[in-house]
């Protein structure tokens, strides 16, 4: 998703079974409408391949041995 | 006793061992502050008098006989109220949790038993810690120790007001997106937000799974060493946790810092800060240079995009933890924690799981850009002055989340690439309230971060700073 609407907004809430009223929907459409839009564009770094565990294994990648000064 | 309070917890817990006083003629002081200090500053929501008191004259008995349980032996302290303890109650600082019973007790208490801690009560906290300005409309909002017209940060509000104020010498807070860090920065203590894997969060009520580390706030740095080194470690329970050896953190402690490469941020960072928070970044970063440090400007990657993300991992979590009852209890939630729940609908699944495969991503290029040119990134904490509890409004509506995210943006994109980073008093804003700066490394460097900081707090002189308090 890159656009969020008050729509889609609505329709999560439905799903999820939350009381929300159009107006309410619209207001977190606005609100949280500007971290969807910027997230977009971190999906030019990912393809196919990446896992939701990416996260550990780039852990394992770049740490340090904490008992070695830490650098 | 008063006076003894005012120890750090490394000197507190070797007046102890000393046998200069004791752990009943400690924590009786502790509890008296917290009873006393506590219409003007709203810190504990509950003082475990009687536990405490047992759990002391046990420590003293057992010291008599030349038994130490470790290295906090009856040394008084006390965790914000969403570390359980079996049997007894964990609000998490909710009405919905107002009468709740832990069914277990949290990996972080059953260390810090072992290392004989007492712990004399529970504390403030923003409701299910999702908020960082320390208010919480069913509890009360706790009070800045510096001045209780002013936010103290949050979501571990109490612990900050607790330690800060002398009532005790260290406590647990959780950092989601800035819990530990923002509230130690606006009370003037020493706050790690660990590295995601080094602690476990077993038996602490979870905000985002994803994100969530556990953390202590203490108003010295080597005290906080002291607590990482029983905090760290592996746990079976939580599988984020690491099998890497826990070193000693307070080891670095007191070493030269000469020769250093300090990361000064060009960007993100640097972005929309306020001049009286610029002057305090600018005498840390002298003061770097006066000690050896080489301090190197450093472009910051696209931040803004990693905040993002930060911020649909923590939805995407918070939804799915308070699904249930947002449909069945919504009215029990207060309607500032109720409003900002239901901005949890703007996430989808899609963005969810991207921004969980992104973290990876992240993580290389932060370490390759900015982490590969220097040993550690020294940042503002908050980047602008304290506000007036009055400033902020937290109703859930357009302007309160902008108000959140600029107080969350310069915390949530470490949480989201799992980085250590420590929180450091750097000085005072013209309004009398502290202001911190956080020092950021590669995932496990918190003995080095201890070490970065440690030097900071001698250079500057601020440990002798106290609040004057109320009562």
């Amino acid at each position: 998703m890159s656009k969020l609407t008050p729509e889609d907004v609505l329709s999560t809430a439905r799903r999820v079974g939350w009381a929300i009223t159009a107006e309410r929907a619209q207001q977190i459409a606005g609100t949280a409408g500007p971290a969807v839009e910027k997230f977009a564009a971190a999906r030019a770094h990912l393809d196919f391949d990446h896992d939701t565990l990416t996260l550990q294994a780039a852990r394992e990648i770049t740490k340090v041995d904490g008992s070695k000064d830490g650098r | 006793m008063d006076d003894m309070l005012k120890l750090s917890l490394t000197a507190a817990a070797q007046a102890l061992r000393d046998k200069k006083v004791s752990s009943v003629e400690l924590t009786t002081a502790a509890i008296a502050k917290a009873r006393r200090l506590d219409p003007h500053y709203n810190a504990f929501v509950r003082i475990d008098e009687e536990k405490a008191l047992v759990n002391a004259r046990a420590c003293d008995a057992e010291l008599a006989k030349g038994k130490l349980r470790g290295p906090l032996h009856g040394v008084p302290l006390a965790h914000k109220d969403m570390y359980y303890r079996k049997g007894e109650v964990s609000t998490c600082g909710s009405k919905i949790r107002a009468d709740w019973v832990a069914p277990v007790t949290a990996a972080a208490l059953e260390r810090l038993d072992a290392a004989g801690q007492v712990q004399i009560g529970t504390l403030n906290m923003t409701e299910f810690a999702y908020g960082p300005t320390g208010q919480n409309a069913f509890l009360g909002d706790a009070r800045n120790p510096w001045n209780p017209d002013y936010i103290t940060g949050g979501s571990s509000a109490g612990s900050a007001v607790s330690v800060a104020s002398g009532t005790v010498f260290g406590a647990l807070g959780s950092d989601t997106a800035g819990s530990v860090r923002l509230p130690a920065a606006i009370c003037g203590l020493a706050g790690m937000k660990t590295t995601l894997g080094r602690v476990s969060r077993y038996g602490a009520m979870p905000l985002s799974g994803s994100l969530d580390t556990v953390g202590p706030l203490t108003r010295t740095v080597a005290d906080n060493a002291l607590l990482l080194n029983i905090l760290a470690g592996q746990d079976a329970r939580d599988p984020h946790t690491s099998a890497d050896a826990v070193p000693d953190y307070t080891a670095g402690i007191g070493k030269s810092v000469k020769g250093l490469r300090i990361g000064r941020p060009i960007g993100y960072f640097d972005e929309k800060l306020e001049p009286e928070v610029i002057a305090v970044m600018d005498a840390v970063y002298a003061a770097y240079r006066k000690l050896g440090c080489e301090v190197i400007d450093v472009k910051m990657p696209d931040l803004d995009v990693v905040n993002a993300a930060g911020m649909l991992l923590t939805w995407g979590d918070v939804i799915a933890i308070h699904g249930e009852w947002m449909k069945t209890r919504a009215a029990d939630y207060t309607p500032q924690t109720r409003g900002r729940i239901e901005v949890t609908l703007g996430v989808s699944a899609q963005d969810y799981q991207d921004a969980q495969r992104f973290r990876g991503p992240a993580l290389l290029e932060f370490c390759s850009t900015v982490l590969s040119k220097c040993d550690a990134l020294v940042a503002p904490v908050l980047s602008y002055p304290v506000p007036k509890l009055s400033d902020v409004d937290v109703s859930g509506g357009p302007n309160s989340m902008r108000i959140l995210n600029e107080i969350t943006r310069l915390m949530r994109p470490v949480n989201y690439l799992g980085l250590p980073a420590l929180s450091v008093p750097g000085g005072f804003t013209p309004n009398g309230l502290p202001c911190g700066f956080q020092v950021i490394g590669r995932p496990f460097a918190e003995a080095l971060l201890y070490r970065i900081g440690a030097a900071y707090e001698k250079e500057s002189g601020l440990l002798a700073h106290k609040p004057k308090l109320l009562a």
